[in-house]
């Protein structure tokens, strides 16, 4: 089953379109990380997927239904909001207690065991929690529900380095014991590289990319050779990117089929380079899935 | 649900509940000193009623300021709707308890300010009357609705605004307009005023005036005996041309003449028995707005809030 599926999706505020013509799919039991620069959608496909919002035209599906639609769809998909919103005045207590009335699938063992074991005090006021803390305390919270799905948007973008490496590698943990789906956005490429085995690109509310990032590393190639045109390319490889000096043309292609072209000197490419070369092409007029499929 | 709700509506309770035992306290410590009034100083007693009736005026107000905005833009303006609307329960029941929590404070804290208030003012009810505007909306049950109104305005303005300050100010303005236009265009007109047609009053010169009392007065206007309105100066008129008296003539030998004239008075009014009538209408008026708002809200978080 697929946990996540979008089928032309567009969410318009005004006459601005924040995500448009947005297609994927997100197969089950996957760390997918979505990623791209401020203002690329990712806020709103999560908040689509979660049901605090409906889309202006396509359909969304997760874990085979409409997302938000009633108490059990909720109850299968965990979220840690953006800044990891907690109420202030709420001691870190209640909001067990607030996790433990709403939701009926509570597992108390994990989040009393997980809120001992990073030594938060339970008396303690939200309100008076580091950061680092409160996006663990958020984090408890959404997995205590024990999500199918949990979705988290950008969980780390406001942690120092060390909080982000312990809070990801916390989550880490909790995915390998319980495993659900998980869908986290980013900007900071390294962090996604690190927990993410699944990828998504988002620019100017599109999707550019999107696939397993074992595979998409594998069917795309650096070809460094001296200055041509790019016309020529064989069929099956197709053009990403290309840059030109005056002697010398490098380009990135996507292709699974090998470089025969003894011209060409062949690298692999890393996850930021290739990440950073589908955010910057410039946006398509079709759905930007065709282009970004990665044939299998 | 319910315990979240109350969880974080507890402190405004606690507030609620110290500031309705204050007003009982004084209300309790002054009562007997209005009834002492009734009896010998009624211009200070009625200075009293009024001030009093008029600080009650602003309990709704102050209910949906500081409990219906904050309602929803509070959790809007810090994102943990977020948070809520993520658990394992549809926003409407979440939504549904909170405005319950709320309401049932509301009903609570205004019936007892209506009753504390009546059982006060009655000393003076034997002078004047419950029915006028001066403290009309302060007793019975319609203060319970106008504050379940206000309640319900503060909510959708917090939805609609999305921050906390100016659904407040939203909800004084919005109230207070409402709540005025309402008791003076609409519900002089929510049950048809009794006519009374009495002797002319003779400039308010003549005694023993059986007059209307005990109940509101809609409008009264001097007429000839065919029915035609008299201004001041065609009372004057008629009364020196048709049996040479004045103003000035014994007033005893005025009133017979004015009798005889045909002069006199109609007065379109609605008498005390038109209390609860009227508080009925007004109350179901006031809890229908109610429950427009309140679905407005509901249709917002779904539709119109992430």
């Amino acid at each position: 089953m697929t946990a996540l599926a979008t089928d032309d999706v567009g969410k318009r505020y005004g006459r601005r379109w924040a995500l448009r013509n947005c297609t994927l799919e997100v197969p089950e039991g996957r760390v997918v990380g979505l990623v791209g620069a401020n203002g690329a959608g990712k806020t709103t496909l999560l908040h689509l997927a979660v049901g605090l919002l409906e889309p202006s035209e396509g359909a969304i599906t997760v874990l085979g239904g409409r997302p938000g639609a009633g108490a059990d769809q909720l109850a299968r998909v965990g979220f840690l909001a953006q800044d990891a919103p907690v109420y202030p005045s709420l001691t870190v207590g209640e909001h067990l207690r607030l996790g433990r009335q709403l939701n009926p699938r509570w597992d108390r063992d994990l989040t009393d065991g997980r809120i001992a074991r990073l030594g938060l005090d339970l008396g303690q006021r939200a309100g008076k929690l580091s950061g680092g803390q409160r996006s663990q305390l958020a984090l408890t919270l959404a997995m205590g529900k024990r999500p199918e799905l949990l979705v988290l948007d950008e969980p780390v973008s406001s942690l120092d380095p060390l909080a982000r490496r312990e809070f990801l590698g916390d989550l880490m943990e909790l995915v390998a014991e319980h495993g659900p789906t998980v869908v986290l956005s980013s900007h900071l490429l390294s962090d996604v590289e690190r927990v993410c085995d699944h990828l998504v690109v988002l620019a100017q509310g599109q999707v550019r990319l999107e696939g397993p990032v074992d595979e998409l590393l594998a069917s795309h190639r650096v070809l460094t050779g001296p200055r041509r045109d790019t016309r020529s390319l064989p069929s099956g490889q197709h053009l990403v990117q290309e840059s030109h000096t005056d002697r010398q043309t490098t380009l990135l292609v996507r292709t699974t089929e090998p470089i025969l072209d003894p011209r060409w000197t062949v690298a692999d490419i890393g996850l930021e380079e290739l990440v950073l070369a589908y955010m910057s092409r410039p946006a398509t007029d079709g759905p930007a899935a065709e282009l970004a499929a990665v044939p299998s | 649900m319910t315990w979240l709700a109350w969880r974080q509506f507890r402190a405004n309770a606690a507030l609620a509940a110290l500031a309705t035992v204050a007003v009982v306290v004084v209300l309790l410590a002054t009562r007997d000193r209005i009834a002492e009034l009734a009896g010998q100083d009624l211009p200070t007693g009625y200075k009293s009623l009024q001030l009093l009736g008029t600080a009650l005026i602003g309990t709704p107000a102050v209910i949906g300021a500081f409990w219906g905005a904050p309602l929803l833009a509070r959790e809007l303006e810090m994102g943990t709707h977020r948070l809520a609307w993520t658990q394992s329960i549809t926003r409407h029941r979440w939504l549904a308890t909170k405005l319950a929590v709320a309401g049932l404070c509301t009903v609570i804290v205004t019936a007892v300010f209506s009753l504390v208030f009546t059982w006060w003012s009655q000393p003076l009810d034997h002078f004047g009357n419950r029915i006028g505007t001066a403290n009309f909306g302060q007793r019975g049950i319609a203060p319970i609705a106008y504050a379940l109104f206000a309640l319900a305005l503060g909510t959708l303005a917090g939805a609609v605004l999305r921050r906390t300050l100016p659904a407040m100010a939203t909800t004084l303005v919005g109230f207070f307009l409402v709540r005025f236009t309402f008791q003076l265009v609409v519900r002089p007109h929510l049950l048809a005023p009794d006519t009374a047609t009495l002797p002319n009053n003779l400039f308010g010169q003549r005694e023993g005036q059986p007059g209307v009392s005990g109940g509101w007065i809609m409008s009264s206007k001097t007429v000839d005996a065919a029915g035609h309105a008299l201004t001041n100066t065609q009372i004057d008129q008629r009364l020196a041309a048709g049996c040479d008296a004045r103003r000035e003539t014994a007033i005893g030998e005025l009133a017979r003449c004015a009798d005889r004239l045909g002069i006199h008075d109609v007065v379109k009014w609605h008498p005390a028995d038109h209390f609860w009538p009227l508080q009925a209408g007004e109350t179901a008026i006031f809890l229908a707005f109610t429950a427009a708002l309140a679905v407005g809200s509901f249709w917002w978080i779904r539709h119109r809030t992430a």
